[in-house]
């Protein structure tokens, strides 16, 4: 277990899209959620039994479902052309009409199945994508997060293409932020907790930190409920936009006016 | 600085004031069914009213009432809005957290010297006197924790100040590539299903364990300090020859030091050791007591240098 708690690069201003991203989830998992993902409360099996619908419902709703996409259409509408492929699947009684499956592409980044996928997504949004959003700017960034995320949703689409499964969660959204650290800041260090039976905490080159992200991803087991392929999907599509993104004169002059600082800072004595 | 034990009374004063707000909020808006709703409702509440009475009274009412307030460092007058909200914020996440959260405020606020805990170190600020009216630069700290508590001396020199070797501690092992590397491998070896079982953890960290007591042992043995201790001006010494300890005693050192930091079940054993640290005569840790040694300043580096790197490694700009 590795938990990134922050890196050492400095930044400017105050990473004000990451504050509202996070908000927004936080908001969205507390508030609009069904109570069933927080997972307290009921104590009738029957009452469990509607909780547990409502959850699944909302997942149908608002995740991203690899089949409606394929197909574009949605799970509710018949023939889907979902159901033939995987009859045995445990799909809700009652699947939500007239959902847009393009708008889930979306939607799904903002939604999460517990308090703890929640939490270590927001971690490492605001660990890597703080200081990737001083480094594009606002706006730059802003695109890259909504834009990366469907494309990192895509890339599990592509491998997954059939799947009725709703895919939640802002790891592939994140991981796109992964991948623009990686090529932006290669020489920033993460703090990290590592907890094995030994328990270390430690500074890691970021490069180290996000190969081993990327490189671990590949070896999910199988029952696994991660949607592995949209991390390494979206690191890869993350670390080309910012190669792009790089390019504009802002960025490249933030790059410039942050490498002085550096030099400034390591002449500095006490 | 103000009293450590008027600020637990305000501070209890203030917990309770804050109930009877969350019990009412969620009364008005709690759900059962939502845990971690209520939970966000509870350190909302609790923030809101630090926050607000923070940036309007310059204090709490339970610190008004005891005539204390937060005095932001580095800045006269009543504190900013940026410092009143980071402070909120981390007083309500610490209160909501029962035992951990409150036992972190605690040990932070009465551990240190100046007896500012987390919530005054993240935001800047510090509890002072209402009677003193002046304002706290960041630079005097360390001098006002020098002068809380009297230096220990030995016949080898000044004896290192607990949260100076911590912090001397916490930066070689941070900074360790040696650790990183280990770290990478041993990721890399997790990662592959063949070995990812639990004898495959506990094999790996007492391979980590293996290395790091080596590598202590080296450095100790050989130069008698880590690069930390360099950075905060300390070296460690045998307690009878006052030259750097044999290989031996580096390496009964290096065990026990490495065990209590990364076998999390001897934690409080660990925490023993700090208390034995802090309040005995030489302060001594267990794994000192283990290797014979003492860590005191370097006395081939005149006072100034000394008390320089010292100030350096508490304000956290070592290096």
């Amino acid at each position: 277990m590795a938990i990134p708690l922050r890196d050492d690069e400095r930044t400017r201003r105050v990473p004000w899209i990451t504050i509202a991203l996070i908000a927004v989830n936080v908001l969205v998992f507390l508030f609009i959620q069904p109570s069933g993902y927080q997972g307290g409360g009921l104590a009738k099996p029957q009452d469990r039994y509607w909780q547990q619908q409502d959850q699944e419902q909302f997942a149908y709703r608002w995740g991203a479902v690899a089949c409606e996409l394929t197909n574009g259409k949605a799970l509710a509408q018949h023939p889907s052309g979902c159901h033939a492929d995987h009859p045995g699947d445990d799909l809700p009684d009652d699947l939500p009409q007239g959902k847009s499956v393009t708008l889930a592409l979306l939607t799904a980044m903002f939604v999460h199945g517990s308090i703890g996928h929640l939490a270590g997504n927001m971690l490492f949004l605001w660990v890597f994508g703080s200081a990737v959003e001083d480094r594009l700017g606002r706006l730059n960034y802003l695109a890259l997060y909504l834009l990366g995320g469907m494309v990192a949703t895509l890339g599990y689409v592509a491998v997954n293409a059939h799947s009725p499964v709703p895919l939640i969660g802002a790891s592939g959204a994140i991981a796109v932020a992964m991948g623009a650290y990686f090529v932006l800041l290669p020489r920033g260090r993460i703090l990290t907790v590592i907890g094995t039976a030994a328990f270390q905490v430690v500074y890691v080159p970021a490069a180290v930190v996000l190969l081993l992200f990327f490189v671990t991803q590949f070896f999910t087991a199988p029952d696994d409920n991660t949607a592995w392929e949209a991390h390494a999907a979206g690191m890869v599509a993350g670390a080309i936009a910012a190669l792009v993104l790089s390019r504009i004169p802002a960025v490249r002059q933030r790059a410039r006016a942050d490498a002085a600082d550096d030099e400034l800072r390591a002449g500095v004595t006490f | 600085m103000a009293s450590k034990g008027l600020r637990l009374a305000a501070r209890s004063i203030d917990a309770a004031a804050e109930l009877v707000l969350v019990l009412l909020a969620w009364w008005a808006l709690g759900d059962i069914q939502k845990p971690y709703t209520d939970l966000f409702l509870a350190a909302a509440v609790i923030s809101a009213y630090e926050t607000l009475s923070c940036l309007w009274f310059g204090a709490t009412p339970a610190m008004r009432l005891l005539a204390m307030r937060v005095a932001e460092l580095d800045a006269s007058g009543r504190p900013s809005g940026a410092v009143c909200l980071r402070r909120g914020l981390l007083v309500a996440v610490l209160t909501v957290i029962p035992l951990i959260g409150w036992g972190l405020w605690l040990a932070s606020t009465f551990g240190d010297a100046l007896g500012r805990g987390f919530p005054d170190r993240v935001a800047g600020s510090m509890v002072v006197p209402d009677a003193f009216a002046g304002s706290v630069a960041t630079k005097d700290l360390p001098g006002f924790a020098d002068g809380v508590r009297p230096p220990r001396l030995t016949r080898w020199g000044r004896v290192g100040d607990l949260d100076v070797r911590f912090r001397a501690r916490l930066r070689r092992l941070t900074d360790s590539r040696l650790l990183v590397c280990a770290i990478a491998l041993l990721a890399l070896v997790r990662a592959v299903p063949t070995f990812a079982t639990g004898e495959a953890v506990l094999v790996s960290s007492a391979l980590w364990i293996v290395v790091f007591v080596a590598h202590e042992t080296q450095l100790v043995h050989r130069a008698g300090a880590t690069p930390g201790h360099v950075m905060a001006g300390l070296v460690i010494i045998s307690e009878t020859t006052g030259a750097p300890p044999s290989t031996g005693r580096s390496f009964a050192r290096a065990l026990v030091l490495g065990l209590l930091l990364y076998v999390p079940l001897l934690w409080p054993v660990l925490t023993v050791s700090m208390l034995m640290m802090r309040h005995n005569d030489t302060g001594r840790g267990l794994h000192d007591v283990a290797g014979g040694t003492l860590v005191v300043a370097d006395p081939t580096l005149d006072p100034e240098t000394q008390r320089q790197r010292a100030m350096r490694m508490r304000l956290g700009r070592a290096g």
